[in-house]
């Protein structure tokens, strides 16, 4: 399932009329319109609202993909975490609304391995709105050896965001604003005034340029970051889309930090209510939870095989500080290797690239879960047929 | 019907042209109600391991399922209902029926859905008479 940056809804809330109007995907969100709120299916990566993954699914078939579902059988990602509800649910969903012709549920850790060439690793897929880390052995996923944590990417984009407010730095959404030419190569900002924008919308809006500032200057430090360290390292300055800039110094070490010690964020004011970061563990811990989780034949194959994966995993140094980490947590006789693919357009859709590989193997094409199953036995057939 | 016939029968059948490398019928208590020929000989603590984890879902997951002294990867099952072990490109289900645990052993080119299939079938067969 698309994770909630590409798959965000807007719908167009006006009062007078009971029926709303639904819009998909990135490009509708950045044009603004009045009344129109973001939302998002998913919650922790998990499926919340299942009319919206309904439309999402019927924009991308027919407007986008433009195909007839009824022709092609489909290969679902699903987290490592489903609950069997979720799967009976979109399996339903499928076959009743969309009529199509064949299923398979593969959960993203197993599709992520496959994308590196593997069928054994551990998966630590860092994405947008958390982290999961999973084992993964002959291409099935080891019961109980799964580690989540609420940490991710628009976690991160939040701490960023509440740091630069804290600093007194004012975001201005790229909507709220025209920049008016006075002479040749010299510009003036004219802030425009749009009463009727939801705040969901601008604070989208918002999180996005927070979004950008992380992916362009954040690096993660080589060591546990320390205020007192960090304090006079040189600042990084970063144009924001209003001509003003910036200077970023300590939190560009900082914010990506909190990948590693949670309690970090505790820091950041406006942060410290957001999450019981108490309870949370950093991606080193996460790792060493989900590898001792599992038998203890392939806990060294495990360790030489760390796969990185999701849009978060592509910040800078995160590879070699993971590595390093590891090193000094994992047993004396391991040999600790965390790979991730160079490209990192790979590494946010490798779930995809995995299912792809996945379905056009000849050995895969008895596995599916056929419409005529389905009919004969139920929708909860499909734990049976897809393990 | 006797128990050896569910075994050869209904546990040994051929789905999708392939069938399974061994099935058993034992009770809870490890004794066998029927099996395969080549079905592994195995010991009563694994039967109990196995009756533990139907008890207390996910104990057998950081050691490892044990049949006969071959070790099974346990993989996501259904918590007190179904185990499902992978060892390699094969793997093994085990279903649990009220007096009975019902077991199938899978190698390639069979799928783990298709062995799945057979196991759980007979299962739910057994629970609606009453074993």
């Amino acid at each position: 399932m698309s994770d909630s940056k590409t798959g965000v809804k807007a719908l167009d809330s006006d009062k007078t009329k009971p029926k709303r109007k639904l819009y998909v995907g990135t490009q509708a969100l950045d044009y603004r319109r009045d009344h129109m709120e973001v939302i998002s299916p998913l919650k922790d990566g998990v499926v919340v609202d299942w009319d919206i993954v309904d439309n999402i699914w019927n924009y991308a078939f027919r407007q986008r993909l433009l195909i007839d579902p009824k022709e092609h059988p489909i290969l679902l990602a699903e987290p490592s975490t489903n609950s069997p509800l979720q799967r009976e649910k979109a399996a339903e969903l499928l076959f009743e609304n969309y009529k199509v012709p064949a299923l398979f549920l593969a959960k993203n850790a197993v599709l992520t391995s496959f994308a590196s060439g593997r069928a054994t690793s551990l998966v630590v897929d860092s994405g947008g709105g958390s982290t999961v880390v999973a084992a993964v052995h002959d291409g099935y996923v080891l019961q109980k050896a799964v580690a989540t944590s609420p940490i991710g990417g628009e976690f991160l984009t939040d701490c960023m965001m509440k740091s630069l407010e804290s600093k007194g730095i004012v975001l201005k959404p790229r909507y709220s604003f025209k920049k008016k030419e006075i002479s040749p190569g010299e510009y003036q900002i004219v802030d425009l005034d749009f009463p009727n924008t939801t705040e969901s919308y601008k604070l989208y809006s918002t999180r996005a340029i927070a979004g950008d500032i992380k992916e362009s200057v954040c690096r993660v430090p080589d060591t546990p970051f320390e205020e007192a360290a960090y304090a006079n390292v040189p600042m990084t300055p970063y144009e924001l889309p209003d001509g003003q800039t910036i200077e970023i110094g300590a939190d560009r070490f900082k914010v990506p930090d909190v990948l590693f010690n949670p309690s970090l964020s505790q820091t950041i004011p406006g942060m410290e209510s957001i999450a019981d970061s108490t309870s949370l563990r950093g991606l080193p811990q996460m790792v060493i939870e989900s590898i001792n989780k599992c038998d203890v034949d392939i806990r060294r194959e495990l360790f030489s095989s760390i796969l990185l994966a999701g849009g978060t995993s592509s910040m800078q140094q995160l590879k070699e500080r993971l590595e390093k980490d590891l090193m000094e947590e994992a047993p004396q006789a391991a040999r600790v290797k965390v790979l991730a693919s160079g490209n990192s357009t790979e590494r946010r859709f490798s779930v995809w690239i995995g299912g792809s590989i996945l379905a056009s193997l000849g050995s895969f094409q008895q596995m599916w879960f056929s419409k005529a199953e389905y009919e004969e036995h139920g929708v909860s057939y499909i734990q049976r047929k897809c393990p | 019907m006797s128990w050896q016939a569910y075994v050869d029968d209904h546990l040994m059948c051929e789905i999708d042209g392939q069938h399974l490398s061994s099935a058993a019928i034992l009770g809870h208590d490890s004794t066998v109600w029927a099996q395969s020929p080549n079905f592994p000989q195995f010991k009563p603590e694994e039967i109990s391991a196995i009756l533990n984890d139907f008890e207390n879902p996910g104990s057998l997951a950081p050691t490892g399922l044990y049949l006969g002294g071959t070790k099974y990867m346990v993989i996501q099952g259904e918590p007190g209902v179904v185990i499902r072990g992978k060892k390699g490109t094969g793997g093994i289900t085990v279903k649990k029926t009220n007096l009975a645990l019902i077991i199938g052993v899978y190698d390639e080119p069979m799928t783990p859905g298709q062995c799945n299939m057979v196991v759980e079938r007979l299962g739910d067969y057994l629970l609606e008479q009453g074993f």
